[in-house]
């Protein structure tokens, strides 16, 4: 684990974590001061949740994504793959590690988010309570699964073309996800293109991994029949995402 | 590539295609794909609330832009102000610098009047901003009327749309704003959706029952005695307070307003009802 402890420790020491965690642990209780919530009390506990669980997003697609784009571009470009290839680890392995490493800071985000929730957010009522525990804490699990093959994928289409390139690939697909395939819905006239159908049907619809509206209208935990479909959706995406990496990741700058 | 390699990844390729193809089939077959995209979840939150109030500006200048100069508000002192209180013109002198350089940033030296297609184009944008911030914000009672403005009034407008689409807006926008139990501004909302609910009716006498009417009346009065409940509620927890006094005597000329056009309602639908009137409209 010389690779992850490296890289870890890279991450640590270049401090950038901090403003994610404080965009997402801090943030939401100065922002809600500019949020109606300032003539309504009533609105102070939604905008806090919306604002963690939105923050959260966005660190994780703008800090975390690139970070570990960074990291996988610095990794082929520098020599350090290849050197940690003569040392018996394999490439796969390699861009285990590295996930890891990223993954680590990122992981906290959805925690940190979750736990503002539960405690700062929280209905006053006991069985919403409960409820809106349970919510949260699903939430955490969706959204590191759906988080934690993008990193991945920022890190491998990186070292092969670049940082920007992966950036751009694992935001750009996230967004999608999240908000584009809604709005192709809504532009496209779906019914009459079987292609148009075929491509809407086949993307990744991450918004079932975005809690806030299912937080702001208290619509209570997602039924538990039917959360391992969403599961089993997820880690199929996650598995496809994961082979797609390691066929496009490689250790050395020049093939 | 080696054989292990090749092996790991067939695996995985194979059990995470079968896997996504089979979530997203049940998926898309329980009709869970469907959704209105929501980014970040602004709209109809309290950060949306905000934002359709902060796009009240640029709606403004987009809208006075088409009517005069490049200018927000009054064209004779170019402050962006309200007009509450009647505007006395300022002299140059009396500006300050910020001021004056706003002035000669915005001031519009273009001799030549704009052109129909130019109007049409400002208005188009005024009308998408508005229902831009109509759905950040349905409660919004400028941002509501404005955009049901600009829906029935042709002059205003630039797409013509249905009678009962516009209804179909207010009744919505009604159960929305009834929807709220602590502010009791979306309240008053309701009630001027209420109000304009029944000015169409009357505008459309022939589609409408004395009955329907009296329906959407009784929405109405409910709106009000609602809103009277919350701000009674408000003004005891103290909530009242956190309203600038701006927003405060806003929140009373638009009451008073509604209460007015409620009361001539009542006549209207009186006078609607009385025999000589049903044996006219027949």
């Amino acid at each position: 684990m010389r690779l992850y402890r490296l890289t870890a420790a890279t991450l640590l020491r270049r401090k950038s974590w901090v403003i994610c965690g404080f965009a997402v642990g801090v943030l939401p209780f100065l922002l809600q001061q500019i949020s109606s919530a300032s003539e309504n009390p009533a609105l102070m506990k939604p905008a806090i949740a919306q604002a963690t669980w939105a923050l959260a997003l966005l660190s994780s697609i703008f800090w975390g994504f690139f970070t570990a784009a960074k990291q996988g571009e610095s990794n082929a470009r520098s020599g350090m793959g290849e050197y940690f290839l003569t040392t018996g680890l394999s490439a796969g392995r390699q861009l285990f590690e590295m996930w890891l490493a990223v993954f680590t800071y990122l992981a906290p985000l959805p925690l940190i988010a979750a736990g503002i929730c539960i405690f700062a957010a929280s209905p006053s009522l006991a069985d919403e309570r409960s409820m809106w525990i349970a919510t949260n804490l699903q939430y955490c699990l969706l959204f590191m699964l759906v988080m934690a093959p993008l990193v991945a994928l920022a890190t491998a289409v990186a070292s092969r073309f670049g940082s920007i390139t992966g950036f751009l690939a694992s935001s750009a697909l996230a967004i999608y996800g999240l908000y584009g395939v809604g709005y192709l819905k809504l532009l496209a006239n779906l019914e009459d293109s079987a292609l148009l159908k075929w491509i809407w049907t086949s993307s990744p619809h991450y918004h079932f991994a975005d809690p806030t509206e299912r937080l702001r209208y208290k619509l209570g935990a997602i039924a538990w029949d039917k959360f391992p479909l969403l599961l089993a959706y997820f880690g199929g995406i996650m598995l496809v995402h994961t082979v797609i990496s390691r066929l496009i990741f490689r250790v050395r700058a020049t093939a | 590539m080696n054989l292990p390699n090749l092996t790991i990844n067939s695996a995985l390729a194979v059990s995470g295609i079968a896997l996504w193809s089979y979530g997203s089939a049940r998926l898309a077959d329980g009709g869970d794909f469907n959704f209105r995209p929501n980014p970040l979840g602004l709209k109809m939150s309290p950060y949306g609330q905000v934002i359709a109030i902060a796009a009240q500006g640029g709606i403004s200048s987009d809208f006075h832009g088409e009517e005069s100069s490049g200018a927000t508000g009054c064209p004779d002192c170019k402050s962006g102000h309200s007009h509450g209180n009647g505007c006395e013109p300022t002299g140059t002198s009396k500006l300050g610098w910020i001021d004056r350089l706003d002035q000669v940033a915005s001031e519009r030296t273009n001799p030549r009047p704009r052109s129909k297609a130019h109007s049409l184009y400002l208005r188009r944008q005024a009308e998408d901003k508005l229902r831009i911030a109509y759905e950040l914000d349905p409660s919004n009672y400028a941002n509501y009327n404005s955009y049901h403005l600009f829906l029935t009034e042709p002059q205003i407008g630039t797409r013509p749309v249905a009678n009962h689409q516009v209804l179909a807006l207010a009744k919505s926008t009604v159960r929305y704003c009834l929807a709220e139990n602590s502010d009791p501004r979306p309240a008053l909302t309701a009630a001027a959706a209420c109000c304009n609910i029944l000015q169409l009716m009357f505008m459309n006498r022939q589609d409408h029952t004395i009955e329907e009417m009296r329906e959407q009346l009784e929405v109405l009065d409910f709106s009000l005695a609602r809103h009277h409940q919350l701000s009674r509620a408000w003004l005891e927890s103290g909530a009242y307070d956190n309203l600038s006094p701006a927003r405060q005597d806003e929140l009373l000329d638009r009451l008073s307003f509604c209460t007015k056009i409620r009361d001539t309602s009542e006549t209207t639908i009186q006078r609607l009802s009385s025999p000589d009137q049903a044996s006219l409209s027949r």
